[in-house]
């Protein structure tokens, strides 16, 4: 009697075990073919003069450094603002406020903007960042005329991975082991030697995703940047924060837009070097995520 | 809902109450058979006594089992000490009907001058046997003190007895005799005296410590 | 008799949950004192009080007095970290940090403030020798906690809370994750230690308490239902529900 249905089941378990398998391999073979497509198109564009060279009329004459230049600068100077405070928000959440009402209110507030749009972040960017800096140079009686400056980009996105890292953050401290926390309190340790040397380090790890989701968001990000000022032809390095600027995304799709044949190379050889920096940047973290969490003893 | 220590405590006990029935109908056959010089119950009552020794055995057997096993507290502890001490005094108590027994298969006699002791003496004792035993199921501290006292009794007739013991000796045509009538009313005596323990283990039951009985 | 903790009409509620109703105790100094009872009766929350963890519960409402060595512990000038320091506390489940052998010892006094390197050193062989771990470690100071077997991790616990000079030691259960032969080496560590501290020990096990400790409270659905000495206490309990519990005929 038994073993009729077990054969049955080994089949059903093959089966899926086969389906489950090819839909994997789908997703992974879509991904293949759009990479193979766009390395076949770009790959030869992509030179040291490519690299180092500026965007110029002539598409085999442009550069992508200005670009990529720009959307570093976006990214270090986004987290250099956003962590601190995302850091602060959460760990203030989960460790330090009591009352529970107002810790759940701004948690929940903080889970909605995680899901916010990007472009409702540029909007507001533009409304805000750009209208106010705007009047600040004119006060200021600075020559700049317009907010639209790097330092507008770098804001627009620091607050657009705000709840990315407070949330993540907020999962990193809830998978510190109830336990460890009180064997240090029960030691006399007090609450901020508790979260620093016990809670900090334990999550650490772990808050890196943040910063690895963090990064690979504000790479990829158009649309926010287009708003507040990234430009799609700049002869120049964007290194001044009240300067014109563009990142790597704009500026592939400024080639996109263009009707020349040989700016689509361009393109896609830009695209090529975003995903490289895409990989560069996430890999150098999650390298790091991995030996730290091994070196957890 | 029944534990797993309860049902090795009544189990052991059950051995006991049988250990006591025993001993207390050994006694009543030991009198009358003494009266009736009757060698054929006599010979019953030594059978029996081997009964009472395996009882006694498989008590300590299984006392032993569950205090090594269960690890018993409080009064299941101090029950299994108690009943272990009584099922001793019992097998004593049995040991000395088979002592009255076999005087009787060898056709020893009790002579008339001991004969009022030795009923009175035998009286009490097994008021005291029965008391004390049913005591020890349903302690009752007050009763106690009564069948303790009873023991006195025992003992006034044994020194009785003991004075007019030269006399008889004098008189007697069979000294056998006076010795076994001595004998017998010693064997009770001492009886009465694990009688009185049976008394103080069904206190330690209660309490977990020895009384001063007097 | 010195009383270290004087425990006086202490009720307990979080929530709704009264989770001890008018409990009053004292704890003798230098004494093994267990608490025993049912899941739920209170024990564990009555142990947190003692060096305050309860402070973390939530929804907790305490009324009632608790005096460590005459001084109100709940009192608002009290410290209580320093009541943490001078109570120290075992774990039921080992709880090393993930730290090596040495900075876990060293973590608690550097918390609070001892930075020297010697004087460091200093303590943590010394609470490593009282925890009578140090032999089997003493090559291996800097390696990770987490190496070790449950038993030693149990023992570098209770080094750790000994760095603290603490006077009091609250253990939760502490061998009720370990096997028999470790059971036994930290029951030896209790007797050695009740030398020079007061333990108080919460256990399930009725024969670990019979073992180790002088007196035995019993609780039940939050109250004190009988506290003596634990001779007597497993031979002739006075209240039938501590004789139902210990002899176990609870249903």
């Amino acid at each position: 009697m038994y073993s009729k249905r077990s054969r049955q089941r080994i089949i059903v378990n093959n089966m899926v075990s086969v389906i489950m398998f090819v839909l994997s391999m789908s997703s992974i073979v879509i991904l293949a073919v759009i990479i193979g497509s766009i390395f076949s198109q770009g790959l030869s564009r992509v030179t040291w003069d490519f690299l180092t060279g500026f965007p110029s009329r002539k598409p085999d004459e442009s550069g992508i450094l200005p670009a990529l230049v720009g959307s570093l600068i976006v990214v270090g100077g986004a987290l250099l603002m956003a962590l601190p405070i995302g850091l602060a928000t959460a760990f203030y959440l989960q460790e330090f406020a009591h009352k529970r009402v107002f810790v759940e209110t701004i948690q929940t507030l903080i889970y909605n903007l995680a899901g916010v749009p990007s472009i409702v972040y540029g909007i507001f960017g533009s409304a805000f960042f750009v209208a106010t800096l705007k009047v600040i140079f004119e006060n200021l009686h600075m020559t700049i005329t317009t907010g639209r400056v790097l330092l507008a980009g770098i804001l627009t996105m620091s607050i657009l991975i705000l709840p990315i890292i407070v949330v993540t953050t907020q999962e990193a401290i809830k998978t510190v082991p109830r336990n460890l926390k009180e064997a240090s309190y029960a030691l006399g340790a007090s609450r901020v030697q508790t979260t620093g040397k016990i809670t900090a380090r334990f999550a650490f790890p772990n808050i890196l995703t943040g910063l690895i989701l963090s990064i690979a968001r504000i790479l990829g990000e158009t649309a926010p940047l287009l708003l507040v000022g990234a430009a799609g032809f700049i002869t120049f390095l964007p290194t001044n924060l009240f300067g014109s600027f563009t990142v790597l995304p704009v500026q592939i799709y400024s080639w996109i837009m263009r009707p020349q044949e040989a700016f689509q190379t361009t393109a896609a050889a830009g695209i090529i070097v975003l995903l490289l920096t895409q990989l560069l940047l996430s890999g150098i973290a999650i390298i790091l995520r991995a030996v730290l969490q091994k070196r957890r003893y | 809902m029944k534990s797993l220590i309860e049902d090795e405590v009544l189990r052991i006990e059950k051995l006991l109450r049988e250990m006591v029935d025993h001993v207390i109908s050994m006694h009543r056959d030991a009198q009358i058979a003494m009266a009736s010089k009757d060698v054929a119950l006599a010979t019953q009552i030594i059978k029996r006594d081997e009964l009472v020794n395996n009882l006694d055995e498989m008590i300590n057997e299984q006392s032993l089992a569950l205090l090594a096993t269960q690890a018993p507290v409080a009064k299941d502890l101090r029950g299994t000490i108690a009943t272990i001490r009584m099922a001793t005094d019992l097998e004593r108590i049995g040991d000395y009907a088979k002592v009255i027994a076999e005087s009787i298969i060898v056709g020893r006699r009790v002579l008339d001058p001991f004969q009022p002791y030795t009923h009175r003496m035998y009286e009490v004792f097994q008021s005291m046997l029965n008391e004390s035993t049913a005591l020890f199921f349903c302690p009752d501290l007050k009763k106690v003190y009564e069948i303790v006292a009873r023991d006195q009794l025992i003992d006034a007739e044994l020194k009785q007895a003991f004075a007019i013991i030269e006399t008889t000796l004098a008189t007697a045509d069979n000294p056998g005799d006076v010795l076994n009538s001595f004998n017998i009313i010693r064997t009770l005596e001492r009886a009465g005296d694990h009688a009185k323990n049976i008394c103080e283990a069904a206190i330690f039951k209660v309490k977990g410590k020895k009384i001063d009985l007097g | 008799m010195d009383y270290v903790y004087e425990i006086g009409n202490l009720n307990l509620r979080y929530y709704q949950i009264q989770a001890l109703r008018q409990v009053s105790l004292n704890i003798g100094k230098n004494q093994v004192t267990a608490l025993i009872g049912p899941s739920g009766c209170g024990k564990t929350s009555l142990l947190r009080t003692l060096n305050r963890l309860s402070d973390f519960i939530p929804g907790i409402h305490i009324e009632g007095l608790i005096k460590l060595n005459g001084e109100d512990i709940f009192a608002d000038k009290t410290d209580v970290i320093d009541i943490r320091r001078r109570v120290g506390m075992v774990f039921q489940k080992p709880n090393p940090f993930p730290m090596s052998i040495f900075d876990n010892v060293a973590y608690g006094p550097r918390c609070h403030g001892i930075k020297n390197k010697k004087m460091l050193n200093d303590i943590v062989v010394e609470s490593l020798r009282r925890a009578a771990l140090y032999d089997e470690v003493k090559d291996r100071l800097n390696r990770s906690a987490l190496e070790l077997s449950g038993g030693q991790q149990q023992r570098l616990c209770i080094a750790r809370a000994l760095a603290m000079k603490p006077e009091v030691l609250l253990m939760d259960e502490p061998t009720s994750a370990l096997d028999p032969i470790a059971t036994a080496k930290i029951e030896e560590l209790i007797k050695e230690l009740k030398k020079d501290y007061t333990i108080v020990i919460v256990t399930h096990s009725m024969q670990q308490a019979a073992r180790i400790s002088d007196i035995t409270a019993f609780f039940l659905m939050g109250e004190l239902i009988e506290v003596g000495p634990t001779k007597e206490f497993f031979a002739t309990p006075s209240d039938p529900r501590t004789e139902n519990y210990i002899t176990g005929r609870f249903g």
